[in-house]
Parts: C-alpha cells; structure tokens; sequence
C-alpha cells in the first residue's frame, strides 16, 4: 500500500502556471480604465508608433487641408476659364495651359 | 521603485493602484495571481484555457471595483470573493458540476500502487482533478484554503458559513482525496474521526 502523503501540503504548493499574456491584457484594461501614463506591451500607445508614421500622416493632412482651401479661394476659376466671354478667341487659340491657369487665377482675385 | 513597492502591503498598493499607480496593480497581480489562479484551478478543471480566462476575468473585476472598493475587510477576502463567484458562474454556465468523470476516482484509486514514489506536479495535477469532482461545498472550502491561504474564520465568512463548518468541510475533503488517492488514512486521522 501506499505510504503517508500529506494531502494539505500538497494542495498547497499546487503550481498553476498563468498565460503571461493575462498579465498584459490585464495591466492594459488598467490603462483603460485609469489612464495610466506609462502604457503596456498590449496597448498601442498614439505616441510610440515611428516618425515616419506622423510624416506621412502631416503630409496627407497638409495636402488635404491645401486642397480644401484651393477650391474654396477660387471656387469659379475652372468655370471662368471656360467662359468664352471672358477669353478672346485669339487668346484661347494661342493659350498654352500655363498661360490659361494664369489668368484665370488673376480674373478671380 | 519596483523594490519599494514590493515591501508595501495589500492596502497601500490598492490605494496607489486606486490613483493610477501601474507599478502597484502589476505588484498586486504577481502577489495574488498564482493563489488565484490556484484556487480556480478546480473550477476550470482540465481546460488550462478556461483557467486563464477565468483569472483574467477575477482581475478585470478587481479594476472594475477598485474605485468603490473600500478596505473594511482585508484584500485577500474581496479578491477570492471575486474569485469565488467567477469560478461558480463558469462552472453553472458551464454545467460543469462535475468537470471530471466520476470515474476517474475509481481508476485513480485502483492504479495508484505507489504514489508517495509519483512527482509531486504529477499528483498535483491528479489532485487539481479530483478537488474538481468533490461535491461543491467542498471543493470551494478546499479551493478558498489551498488558493488564498486565508484562516477559516476569514473562508467561512466568504462562504457564508461558521469557521466550524469550513474547517470540518475541509477535513472532510481531506479525507475524501485520500481515499480517493488510495492513501492510508493517517493515525492523527484516525483519532479525529
């Protein structure tokens, strides 16, 4: 037969072993939930992702915003471009696209 | 830092986790996860994933209470209250009353010629199984006990019953994982019965 086993010992130093990734998921819900300022290994933090990534996100901002305000500063200069009134026939037989764009943009200021 | 707070007790880490402080609640985890963890063991039964869940879930509640938790009581009993609740939800959502075949203590008992020569994580982990399949006012005094480590007076109170009543009910398991173990039920045993 058996010898003597002590069972509450045993029970005791029962070793469970956790995922470490419980441990991230739950400093990260702690972030979440306290607006902790040092971040954590499952959290993607705005402010640790590359340069390059806020480069390039400045630079489709700059263009968006430039274009945006393009079209509101000359919001007829395509339509006054096209006007046969506003162009001589001569000019607009001779006119290289530079020349065109020029003027128009001079007509709308 | 991480040294200083790790000479903190349960009550001043909560209450810097409770103003932001990361370090403690990390501190608050590595001290209490493995007991949790521990004490869930039998409510999870085999299923390893189901454990992690499960201790995840403990600890997303803690964060949840923190703000309203207030220390009348010592940490240790809100958190395995927590625990406790998290494991009975699994197991009723689970049906699992008996998350191991019955069984399985018969085949234990008949198999087991020599366990004293078994390692202990190899009867650790036979033991994890049949605390799983001991009734359910017992397995949650012995898991309450083997996880958090807490005195009787303190398990009683969370299960609601006398400090008597739990420290029999675990004598009663004890004696239960014996037979079941196929161990010779010791003389102290013998007298107390």
């Amino acid at each position: 037969m058996n010898g003597k086993i002590d069972i509450e010992r045993l029970l005791m130093r029962i070793r469970t072993g956790i995922d470490p990734r419980v441990k991230r998921a739950v400093l990260s819900r702690y972030d979440q939930r306290f607006g902790s300022a040092q971040g954590s290994a499952g959290t993607v933090r705005l402010w640790r992702r590359p340069v390059p990534f806020y480069l390039a996100a400045a630079a489709v901002l700059a263009v968006a915003v430039l274009s945006f305000a393009g079209g509101r500063r000359f919001p007829h200069a395509e339509r006054v471009a096209t006007t046969p009134a506003a162009v001589s026939r001569d000019s607009l037989a001779s006119a290289e696209p530079e020349q065109e764009w020029r003027f128009t943009q001079r007509d709308a200021l | 830092m991480r040294n200083e707070i790790a000479r903190l007790n349960d009550d001043e880490l909560v209450r810097l986790a409770r103003e932001g402080n990361r370090t403690a609640f990390g501190e608050i985890y590595d001290r209490h996860a493995p007991g949790v963890a521990r004490a869930l063991a039998s409510f999870a039964g085999e299923d390893r994933d189901a454990l992690d869940d499960l201790v995840q879930e403990v600890f997303f509640k803690v964060i949840e209470g923190l703000p309203s938790y207030t220390p009348r009581r010592p940490f240790p009993h809100w958190l395995y209250t927590i625990a406790l609740n998290t494991g009975r939800n699994h197991v009723r959502d689970n049906a699992r009353e008996l998350p191991v075949d019955p069984s399985d203590l018969e085949s234990a008992h008949a198999r087991d010629t020599c366990l004293t020569d078994l390692p202990e994580e190899i009867l650790g982990a036979r033991l994890v199984r049949l605390v799983a399949a001991l009734p359910g006012h017992l397995r949650e005094v012995v898991s309450l006990r083997i996880g958090s480590g807490l005195p009787y007076g303190e398990i009683g109170e969370i299960l609601g019953v006398p400090e008597g009543t739990a420290r029999s009910r675990m004598h009663s398991a004890v004696v239960d994982l014996r037979a079941s173990l196929g161990v010779v039920v010791s003389e102290q045993d013998k007298e107390s019965q």
